[in-house]
């Protein structure tokens, strides 16, 4: 991670996150917010992340470490806790990797 | 005495028709589902002809809650999913019917190499990717691997898995009894059907949702049948091109698709007024532990399997009224079927009607045994006998009655349905007249 960037575009990301996370749900992408909770709010299972993760990487073509985006989404879901938001997290922490780049 | 097994529903998705109705119509015009293969670009194979599903034939998102499983499933599970939904809807099996825990499954699939086209070409990309990196002709695993990681979605690997399709029938159809998944290539559907049967017998189950499915035309199901020798070549017309028992026979034809039957305890499906077809009346499974592609030539081990069938369902030769043979259009396998059914039914052979409806479907491998099963049961209930279509020249050995060309009408009580599969495994069940 970068320490040193406080502030960040998520603009950009956020779009991009919430059209791809309507993909692997198969939801209308009117039903995907910063906010979704992705299992209790949109059906995603654990399988769901991996296919997201695959789908960020390939879209924005970066060179992400095998089980760099698996990690991450584990930290932020606990087992159980199906109702929590990850959405508004991933697009943050592209924000702030894209930032790094910079 | 064991209780009477009810078949209360029927669900098929064939290249000539979805639905029990549909397929039943087909069957009783002898319309033919072969044409060229649109799949994938066929032009140099020496097969480029198969019995597919077209694209706009069904809509597989229609039938999947939530939607977002649909991409979980390889086409043949698609199929198998399609079919259980149909079966359970011709079956008007409600939510309340019956315990989901008395709710059984048992699918026959499972082929060799890759389940569908989305897992070849991403496989075959990523050998692409490492060559072109490392320059070199030869195979870089190292590569490979990293490219692999780069290009095919980990969630892809689990529908290779042959179990997928009878856990995403449960999935969907809420069956939280008995799963299990048969893979004895083209016998699975029809082994399916017996066990099925069996963990009613046994007592673990009232309800199951048996059958069978396959999708395997792709470069490598295609190449693979074909470089053993077992396709039809014959490209040229492709609606005349399986012909089983017909002297001038040269090789099955791929088909794709699915076939699911409600399996219900007789008590079960009385109890809640449930709409019964047939009865799923015995089943006798046999294995020639011989050779691999090639059939005992004594015909011993399908033999076994027709008998076992008949005294399963303490019926005699005498009762059969008609038999839906595995005839998949090679010289060895309708010769060798031929001589098991002369040497079953011993001189009642002769006046058994006998057909193959893949002369039609084509040959589903792993989905072939039940999709003629239910086959067999619409011939049972709608009165006529599908017939063998591209029938011109008799074969001095194959010499029964092979329903030419045109269905017969024809009130039976009691069928068999054969399938016979690569690696020896022998299957029959016997269909009776509720």
């Amino acid at each position: 991670m970068c320490p040193d960037s406080p502030v960040v575009n998520t603009a950009p990301y956020a779009e991009l996150v919430c059209t791809l996370i309507a993909e692997v749900l198969t939801v209308p992408r009117s039903s995907v917010q910063l906010d979704s909770a992705l299992m209790h709010d949109l059906g995603a299972e654990s399988l769901d992340f991996m296919d997201l993760v695959f789908r960020i990487e390939d879209a924005l073509s970066r060179d992400i470490p095998m089980g760099r985006w698996e990690q991450f989404v584990e930290e932020r879901l606990p087992c159980g806790d199906h109702a929590r938001s990850i959405t508004a997290e991933i697009v943050r922490e592209f924000a702030a990797r894209e930032a790094c780049r910079c | 005495m064991r209780e009477r097994i009810a078949i209360t529903g029927l669900g098929v998705v064939t290249s000539t028709g979805v639905g029990a109705d549909a397929f039943a119509t087909a069957l009783r015009c002898g319309r033919s589902g072969v044409g060229r293969i649109t799949a994938f670009d066929c032009h140099d194979f020496d097969t480029q002809i198969a019995a597919e599903i077209a694209a706009d034939a069904l809509c597989v998102g229609d039938y999947v809650e939530p939607p977002k499983m649909v991409k979980h499933m390889s086409r043949a599970t698609q199929f198998a999913v399609v079919a259980a939904a149909l079966a359970r809807g011709h079956a008007r099996l409600g939510a309340g019917d019956a315990d989901p825990e008395r709710i059984g499954v048992c699918i026959g699939a499972g082929g060799m190499g890759p389940v569908d086209l989305d897992m070849l070409t991403g496989q075959a990309n990523a050998v692409i990717r490492a060559t072109s990196r490392t320059g070199c002709a030869a195979f870089d695993i190292p590569a490979f691997a990293k490219a692999y990681a780069e290009l095919v979605n980990p969630i892809v690997s689990l529908r290779g898995l042959p179990n997928l399709a009878a856990a995403h029938v449960a999935i969907q159809q809420g069956a939280r009894g008995p799963n299990y998944t048969v893979t004895t290539a083209c016998t699975s559907g029809t082994q399916a059907i017996a066990l099925g049967m069996r963990m009613i017998h046994q007592g673990d189950a009232d309800v199951v949702f048996a059958g069978g499915t396959d999708a395997m035309i792709n470069p490598v199901g295609v190449l693979g049948f074909s470089m053993l020798g077992t396709l039809s070549r014959a490209n040229g017309v492709p609606q005349c091109a399986s012909r089983p028992f017909d002297r001038d026979r040269d090789g099955f034809v791929i088909g794709e698709g699915a076939g699911v039957v409600v399996l219900e305890r007789a008590s079960v499906a009385a109890h809640r007024g449930a709409p019964i077809l047939a009865e799923a009346a015995g089943c006798g499974v046999t294995c020639d532990a011989y050779r691999i592609t090639d059939e005992r030539p004594d015909a011993s081990g399908a033999t076994r399997a027709i008998t076992l069938a008949l005294q399963d369902a303490d019926a005699s030769v005498a009762d059969l009224g008609y038999i839906n043979a595995h005839g998949t259009g090679t010289i060895m396998n309708d010769r060798v079927e031929t001589r098991a059914i002369r040497s079953a039914l011993g001189a009642h052979a002769c006046a058994v009607p006998v057909s193959s409806t893949k002369s039609m479907i084509g040959h589903l491998l792993a989905g072939a045994g039940a999709v003629e099963y239910v086959a067999t049961v619409l011939a049972l209930r709608d009165d006529f006998l599908p017939p063998t279509i591209n029938y011109e020249h008799p074969d001095p050995e194959c010499d029964l009655d092979y329903i030419p060309n045109r269905a017969r009408d024809a009130r039976i009580d009691v069928a068999l349905s054969n399938s016979f599969g690569f690696g020896g495994q022998n299957a029959c069940a016997l269909i009776r007249r509720w």
